[in-house]
């Protein structure tokens, strides 16, 4: 089920009424309910994947408390392992199982010894890389001793299903998410309605900015040895807008849909188009995902200590893998290894934590230096994502090839399309910078305007998404 | 809570209303807009038509028949029903809706060629159906085919849900801020340009043997009862094989098979004739198209002047 979609127009006022007026008097009750719901909403995509979940679930509140329960160090460590290599297990086999399968084919293939080679005709469940994510976190945090292995199985499952970031993240931490689950839910006024805001936020960067974009990006992609330059490089940008758009719009409504039954989430996007270098980049776009990269692999890994060749690796180490968890290809590993040799020179200069704070809201019009870093890192972003977006590395090194080659200098028509969905990128740029110290552009209006006004913009920006709404509806970041 | 479900009701009820009447404007002044092509659909329900002839068919209608040349300067009136992208089934649909609302015409010209035949399962530039949506007699032909959803056709207005070029010009229609002009006359829309479309040489290089069409029996079918139709309501019905560039006609191995079953459909009334353009002198004139099967404007006018000299000389006009 989709949030931009009708069947959850009907589902989350129901959940939300049963919830709050029907199973409110227990706590159990209301997690059983939160769980019944989430197994709806992913199900309604393929029903048969719920096993999955079930299983990853069971197996790790079963394993954690394993862990918990036993005090010999060589039993916990074994505890942990079970459960990482099954659910990174699971993640190989249905994620990259063909992928390898058909990199091992070519490297044979390379050296002159042809292979035939099976793939499976494996359908990619919806969402497993982001819950077993979350799940992997809690045994992890339980075996350090971050956290204490929870018996309440209710709990547990509601943690590893609730539905608003079931496929799409933020991918929690138990240390956030899971308390929240053990103790009374408070309906709070200003939290509800501020988290419709954030969804309603959320709704404009999918369907106005992503989805208009996602049209033109398809078009542009899908004949990009014919297209001009000019038409690549607007390729290249409005990829960059649809993929903020998607994945950060979708993220706002998972926050403000889970406000909407008293859960706070975290953060998972901070502006990331203001950024003035990579790293301060990598602080702000997908947040929960850099962050357990940091938590559970750099930081493991001796993080930006020890020799200057291992700083380097464990640097190469994360972006890598990072671009390896977006999916099976290289394209994806390119664009991580890109992001590691941007990031390379502020760490080995030491720069790599210059940009700490958040750009002042006192300033409307950046000063000369951020007026040059903040374009810069948007461009190298932009340069990165070609590997993101195209469907082969040879695709991505054409497309790049034909944007610096002159024969591809030429006109092209301006058209309805691409004329109205720049100037609602700059628009929502401006507002967005604007709002740049705020959680999300519409937090806290109330505040500082009377109830009408409030009102007025609120049916704006609905007559805004209705009218210029795309047509595209999936999310891009359900594929990985 | 209780202040949360009270103003979450107070917006939805306020917003809904809203909604309701802006849609409602706008939708009524787009069935009096000539944006888009809604000056024809707006004639066609507008019942007030009396043409002598009407003219169907894809754009090879809409492109290339002129209703003046047609009409003799004005001495008959004629009216164009071409749909660009459409084929036989959706192009007799737009026929019978207008059928319904308007005068009988006493002659039906039909602009066939090689795909008229062929199925298409989805819907072409559908914008321009969004005020008639509610009309049944629209809707159950438009549901046989992909393009609208459940909720287009059920919620209120919901069709226009990101049509932001349809709303705006509607919107600025409404508030006297713009009026639209056709860019098109009686539903003719030439194409006013000397130059040839490269879409030809990329089908060379790709498909240089050529490709045979495949038939729709279905659509081969409903060609057979609108012909049978037409007769039984006593009006001629001209069905024209339009001209294609000559370079082109090795690229479509069944066209003479194709033709001919125009020829055998034709053949079965006195009321019905089939005019054979495909090989025309026209064809071999490069000059007069901008692409393979679609004449330009000057192209447009000879083909024109040619079935008027045709419909003259079967002495259908003018007795």
């Amino acid at each position: 089920m989709l949030f931009n979609s009708l069947d959850f127009v009907i589902f989350l006022p129901l959940v939300f009424i049963l919830y709050w007026f029907v199973f409110n008097r227990s706590l159990t009750n209301q997690n059983i309910l939160l769980i019944t719901a989430s197994y709806v909403f992913y199900g309604w995509w393929d029903y048969r994947f719920l096993s999955l979940i079930i299983f990853s679930s069971a197996l790790d509140f079963i394993l954690a408390n394993k862990i918990s329960s036993t005090s010999i160090q060589k039993n916990k460590k074994a505890f942990l392992y079970i459960s990482l290599s099954i659910n990174l297990g699971l993640l190989m086999v249905f994620k990259y199982f063909n992928f390898f399968i058909d990199s091992f084919a070519n490297a044979f293939s390379f050296f002159g010894i042809p292979i035939q080679t099976t793939s499976l005709e494996i359908i990619l469940p919806v969402g497993i890389s982001f819950y077993t994510f979350q799940t992997l976190s809690y045994t992890i945090d339980v075996y350090r001793g971050n956290l204490k292995a929870t018996k309440n199985i209710t709990s547990f499952f509601a943690f590893v299903s609730f539905f608003p970031q079931l496929v799409a993240g933020p991918i929690e931490r138990a240390t956030n998410l899971l308390p929240q689950f053990q103790k009374a839910r408070e309906f709070k006024y200003s939290n509800a309605v501020n988290g419709l805001r954030q969804v309603l936020w959320g709704l404009i960067k999918k369907v106005v900015i992503a989805d208009n974009c996602a049209s033109i990006v398809n078009e542009i992609f899908d004949n990009y040895a014919t297209e001009p330059s000019g038409m690549l490089i607007i390729g290249a940008i409005f990829f960059a807008f649809q993929i903020y758009g998607d994945f950060s719009g979708y993220s706002d409504m998972a926050i403000g849909f889970a406000r909407l039954f008293g859960f706070q989430l975290m953060r998972n996007f901070a502006f990331p188009y203001f950024s003035r270098d990579i790293g301060e980049f990598w602080r702000r776009w997908h947040i929960s995902l850099s962050t357990w990269f940091r938590d559970y692999l750099y930081i493991p890994l001796g993080g930006s200590k020890g020799t200057i060749w291992k700083k380097i690796r464990n640097v190469f180490i994360i972006f890598i893998v990072s671009g390896f968890w977006h999916g099976a290809n290289w394209t994806f590993i390119i664009w991580g290894a890109l992001n590691a040799i941007y990031f390379l020179p502020l760490l080995l200069l030491n720069k790599n934590r210059k940009n700490l704070d958040n750009i002042k809201s006192t300033y409307y019009f950046p000063p000369v230096r951020d007026f040059f870093t903040i374009p810069l890192t948007f461009m190298l972003t932009c340069l990165a994502w070609i590997f993101f977006r195209a469907d082969s590395v040879q695709t991505a090194f054409t497309y790049i090839g034909h944007i610096f080659n002159y024969q591809y200098y030429t006109t092209f028509n301006f058209s309805y399309e691409l004329k109205m969905t720049s100037v609602l990128i700059i628009v929502f740029i401006l507002i967005e910078w604007l709002n740049k110290h705020k959680e999300h552009v519409l937090e806290n209006i109330d505040k500082k305007m009377p109830r009408w006004i409030n009102w007025s913009i609120y049916l704006l920006i609905s007559f805004i998404i209705f009218i210029f709404g795309g047509n595209q509806q999936d999310f891009i970041y359900f594929q990985f | 809570m209780k202040k949360f479900i009270i103003n979450i009701s107070l917006f939805a009820v306020l917003s809904g209303s809203l909604y309701l009447t802006i849609f409602w404007k706008i939708e009524k002044t787009l069935q009096h807009s000539d944006y888009l092509d809604y000056s024809e659909w707006n004639d066609i329900y507008s019942g007030k038509q009396a043409n002598e002839i009407v003219i169907i068919g894809s754009s090879r209608a809409r492109k290339m028949v002129d209703p003046i040349i047609i009409s003799q300067n004005d001495s008959i009136s004629v009216y164009n029903l071409g749909m660009e992208g459409y084929k036989i089934p959706f192009q007799i649909t737009k026929y019978q809706i207008y059928r319904k609302r308007n005068k009988k015409p006493k002659i039906c010209i039909q602009i066939v060629d090689h795909f008229s035949l062929t199925y298409r399962p989805d819907l072409y530039d559908i914008e321009q159906f969004l005020p008639y949506l509610n009309d049944p007699d629209l809707t159950i032909q438009l549901k046989k085919y992909e393009g609208f959803t459940w909720a287009d056709y059920n919620l209120p207005y919901f069709r226009y849900f990101g049509k932001s070029n349809v709303i705006l010009a509607g919107f600025l229609e409404l508030i006297k801020l713009k009026r639209f002009e056709s860019t098109g006359f009686k539903g003719y829309y030439p194409k006013n340009t000397a130059i040839w479309e490269p879409a030809f040489d990329r089908l060379k290089t790709e498909n240089p043997k050529g490709e045979t069409i495949k038939l729709n029996q279905e659509v081969v079918h409903l060609m057979e009862k609108f012909t049978d139709k037409l007769a039984d309501d006593s009006i001629k019905h001209i069905i024209i094989y339009a001209p294609e560039y000559s370079e082109f006609h090795q690229y479509i191995k069944n066209r003479d098979s194709i033709s001919n079953i125009y020829k055998a459909i034709a053949s079965k009334h006195n009321s019905t004739y089939f005019i054979d353009f495909k090989d025309s002198t026209i064809c071999h004139n490069k000059s007069l198209f901008y692409n393979p099967t679609h004449l330009n404007k000057n192209g447009a006018e000879i083909f024109s002047a040619s079935i008027n000299k045709y419909l003259k000389s079967l002495k259908l006009l003018y007795d």
